[in-house]
């Protein structure tokens, strides 16, 4: 390409001060991974009385069948057997027996064993554990959790802030496009949909309303074509700011690189690999690398910064 | 009960007895790896529930004989005989349900 960058705006200069958001814990999700810890290394140990979220082992007599069973495992509180039951289950000893009511049914319970939970408190070896690589204490794992949670906030909500700064960026950039490289941006996507629309057994160029229906919000192929072709435009500045930076950051795509992503294409799309070359060229996904290893960087700084400072 | 992985020699006596949760995946899905943080919560907070899981990447003809047409799909047991089958993640609150549902 004959395309080239003359002048460019960092995009870490541009103000998103706008699209900021003060952050709030979730403290269900947070509470919920702190469980999951916690009930991973709990231990059971064993008790004379049976207590909610006990583990018991006992055995039942009634004339009702549904009672009337054997060394039944149960864990009092859940409900998994009887909401009434269990809960009447509560103070019961081990091995005497005891006479409920259940809904007016005599039920004779005999506890043969209790083991009671024992839930720790987190402590850095459990953390260390997990084997999250740079987090070895709970004060490192708690910090994490934040930065999960902020990171998907902003990931799933600052869509507007990353097209916001690529724009201010293009604008305040200094571009030499050839109108023959934003001919071959847009070759390289109207053949690859063709491929993949052949393989549905669609002929792109005359595709009408209905086929275009679930597939494409078009409705004719020259509306796709004039939707890729605005695209492109964009799409060619992405491409030339990545491979700036690429460059910067002594990155560049390779034909390794190249056999890894048609690898990973293969397993997900369950598609052959020749038929992955054909979607997908060596010379798109070329230009896709560097389009994506701008926009990235893009978004790591929106991800980065999404949130007001606290106070 | 620690999650147990089967084989096509083990499986049909891993489900044979009691209630059993059996995972069918593949390694490469992406929902797959969501339900199996899934399965190690409900493991953690009730691990007296037999899981099962089933690689069918590994082990295709498990996959085959359990008529397995996408994953994760899982299927609860008691005592070898299939009681429910769902195609998709399940949340731990609808596992659940079926645990109630099914396991005495």
């Amino acid at each position: 390409m004959k395309s080239k960058v003359l002048s460019f705006a960092e995009y870490d200069q541009v103000d998103i001060s706008m699209y900021k958001q003060i952050f709030t814990l979730d403290e269900k999700a947070y509470k919920k991974e702190m469980d999951f810890i916690k009930n991973k290394n709990s231990t059971w140990e064993e008790a004379g009385e049976v207590t909610d979220g006990a583990l018991i082992v006992c055995d039942m007599e009634s004339v009702n069948p549904f009672f009337s069973r054997e060394n039944l495992k149960i864990m009092v509180g859940q409900g998994f057997f009887h909401k009434k039951l269990e809960a009447m289950c509560v103070g019961l000893k081990k091995g005497v027996a005891g006479v409920l009511d259940v809904d007016g049914e005599k039920v004779t319970v005999t506890v043969r064993s209790i083991q009671q939970k024992k839930i720790p408190v987190i402590t850095d070896g459990m953390i260390e554990a997990l084997g999250i690589e740079g987090v070895s204490d709970v004060e490192q794992y708690e910090a994490r959790l934040i930065r999960e949670q902020k990171k998907k906030i902003a990931e799933n909500e600052g869509y507007e802030a990353v097209q916001y700064v690529m724009d201010k960026v293009f604008e305040a950039s200094t571009f030499d496009l050839k109108k023959a490289d934003w001919k071959e941006m847009t070759d390289h996507e109207i053949k690859r949909l063709k491929v993949i629309s052949r393989e549905q057994g669609l002929n792109l160029e005359t595709m009408t309303p209905e086929d275009f229906e679930g597939k494409m919000p078009f409705s004719s192929y020259h509306e796709l074509f004039a939707s890729v072709q605005n695209d492109s435009w964009d799409r060619l500045c992405g491409y030339l700011l990545g491979r700036e930076y690429a460059e910067k950051d002594g990155v560049r795509y390779t034909m390794e690189q190249y056999r890894d992503d048609m690898e990973e294409y293969v397993k997900f799309w369950h598609e052959t690999k020749e038929n992955a070359e054909k979607i997908n060229t060596y010379e798109y996904s070329e230009i896709m690398f560097y389009v994506n290893y701008y926009y990235n960087k893009v978004k790591e700084y929106v991800t980065e910064n999404f949130f007001k400072e606290e106070k | 009960m620690a999650i147990q992985y089967a084989d096509d020699e083990s499986f049909k006596e891993q489900i044979k007895e009691g209630f059993v949760i059996v995972d069918f995946f593949s390694a490469t899905c992406v929902p797959c790896k969501a339900f199996s943080r899934i399965l190690e919560e409900l493991d953690a907070e009730l691990p007296f529930i037999n899981i099962v899981k089933v690689n069918t990447t590994d082990y295709p003809k498990l996959g085959k004989e359990n008529r397995i047409f996408a994953v994760p799909t899982v299927q609860f047991y008691k005592d070898g005989e299939k009681k429910f089958e769902n195609v998709g993640v399940m949340e731990v609150e609808e596992i659940k349900e079926k645990i109630t549902e099914f396991m005495y």
